[in-house]
């Protein structure tokens, strides 16, 4: 920390010389006290760090895949095999950033519900319990293109799937196909534009998100709290904790990189398609849906509904500003009843087709 | 408490140099990683016909070895149309070589006539195959003044 020396003019002419310590970008990542009680794993199981860390790993190992990855038809299946069979510790980069990217999806997933089942989105928090889902459902669009980037046979029918979905909605659907494929049907263009979007488009809307949704974190009162009086622990201390748990939830990516590597298949043929039609797992709930009734339904408005009863919740199931910081409280009943309903039917749908 | 702060400080001191090692490992990794180049394939060397096909003083390309094959009095040689300033392809012009870039020119023996270039046009290795023909390998320079001779 810097030492500053400032000189103050009192009324009766002396001059007090005083030294100031001006803090540090590290000084305004938190806030000097922490309450104790909500510090605790188990209030927030550290679910929202832990997204922050997948974020970061995601944001580092991409960057090292990018020196190699091509877009393009013909070397995008071939540049991955390059990564995973040729490049030293290549199959380790792609490991940790698929791993991450799936662990993303959970953590993120499970600190909605956190947020949601502690009433951390009442008051002032309601407007950064929607930069949250906006970042949620960015999320998801990131896991698919890189998913369909790899460019293999696994992902040709999801990437048939999903743009064909975006040519049901009315008025903007054909345009949307455009914007994402490039052209009429999935060809030469298409792998570029998913390349643009999930390594430039996604990631400038998402750091912008990010970097907001933090901000009001701290703007917004720090963690919520039950109790705006009780025992506190330092900065540093909570550093401690967080470090920890990050080196825990590193040692348990390698982990998974090592013994579960992610799977690459050989390059799509989108004029000999597959017999066995597969969606990511995490949109097999919608894949279920679509089995069940017209695609601009199923695909498209059922989700948006969904989406729309979470975007409710601080603002029409739950405007009571008691409640906060406690695990299950009384206020928000209907707005925890709606969200464990909203997570149960995708759950249930993923697993229906999960058992298919 | 003098023995715990000494046994704290062994301890703090051995983790620093497990960071330190770990971190360098680290560094090591990621140097090899993107140390990675791919083998290139290009042709290694070009077969042409039996010497008797090229009449004296002739002048055939090679665009595959990136250069030309000469024949003059003194026998068979092949010229690179690299051009040693900046890289250019330089053209034949009648006589001479000249690069399109900078204005440099050469020599049909390679030699520099003027322009930016101050070292002569390379030569590259011509032998002969089993059978006779003539062989031009590119990833091999030769001499200046170096000829095949029949």
């Amino acid at each position: 920390m810097r030492v500053h020396e400032r000189s103050t003019h009192t009324e009766g002419g002396e001059v007090r010389r005083t030294l100031t310590k001006r803090p540090s970008f590290y000084h305004h990542l938190h806030p000097p006290r922490v309450p104790l009680r909500e510090a605790r794993f188990r209030y927030t199981f550290g679910l929202g760090g832990i997204s922050l860390l997948m974020v970061l790993v995601l944001l580092l190992t991409g960057l090292l895949e990018m020196f190699y990855y091509v877009p393009s038809l013909e070397e995008a299946n071939k540049s991955l095999h390059q990564i995973t069979l040729l490049v030293p510790y290549g199959s380790v980069i792609r490991g940790l950033h698929y791993w991450a990217a799936q662990l993303l999806v959970v953590t993120s997933l499970l600190h909605l519900m956190r947020v949601a089942f502690t009433g951390g989105y009442k008051g002032g928090r309601r407007f950064n319990w929607l930069l949250g889902l906006s970042l949620m459902v960015m999320v998801l669009f990131f896991d698919f293109t890189g998913y369909a980037l790899r460019w293999d046979e696994d992902i040709a029918w999801a990437l048939k799937v999903g743009t064909n979905l975006l040519r049901t909605i009315p008025y903007a659907g054909e345009g949307l196909y455009a914007l994402v494929v490039g052209g009429d049907e999935i060809g030469r263009p298409t792998v570029v534009r998913i390349f643009g979007w999930h390594v430039y488009g996604l990631v400038l809307v998402a750091a912008i998100f990010t970097g907001w949704h933090l901000f009001r974190v701290r703007r917004d009162g720090g963690i919520s709290r039950a109790d705006k009086k009780g025992p506190t622990i330092s900065r540093n201390e909570l550093v401690r904790r967080e470090a920890l748990a990050a080196l825990m939830a590193l040692i348990g990516l390698l982990l998974l990189t090592v013994f579960f590597p992610p799977s690459l298949a050989p390059p799509a043929n989108f004029d000999g398609l597959p017999a066995e039609a597969t969606a990511p797992w995490f949109f097999l709930w919608i894949q279920e849906l679509l089995r069940l009734g017209p695609p601009l339904w199923m695909g498209v408005i059922i989700p948006l509904v969904l989406l729309v009863g979470l975007v409710l919740v601080p603002y029409a199931l739950d405007r009571s500003a008691e409640g906060e910081g406690l695990w299950f409280n009384r206020p928000g009943r209907l707005a925890q009843i709606v969200v464990f309903l909203i997570v149960a039917i995708i759950v249930a749908l993923t697993l229906v087709g999960v058992l298919r | 408490m003098d023995e715990l702060d000494q046994i704290q400080k062994a301890r703090r001191t051995l983790l620093k140099l497990g960071l330190a090692t770990a971190g360098l490992l680290l560094l090591n990794g990621l140097r090899r990683f993107l140390g990675y180049q791919e083998p290139r394939s290009r042709p290694v060397r070009a077969v042409l016909e039996k010497p008797e096909s090229y009449a004296p003083d002739s002048i055939i390309s090679v665009p595959e070895m990136g250069c030309w094959l000469v024949r003059d009095a003194s026998g068979f040689y092949a010229i690179s149309r690299v051009c040693p300033h900046l890289g250019c392809q330089v053209r034949m012009e009648g006589t001479t070589f000249t690069c399109p870039c900078h204005g440099s020119k050469f020599s049909m023996d390679g030699g520099v006539v003027n322009g930016p270039a101050n070292q002569p046009l390379q030569q590259v290795q011509v032998g002969q195959s089993s059978d006779g023909r003539l062989v031009v390998d590119a990833s091999v320079t030769v001499a200046a003044g170096t000829r095949l001779r029949l």
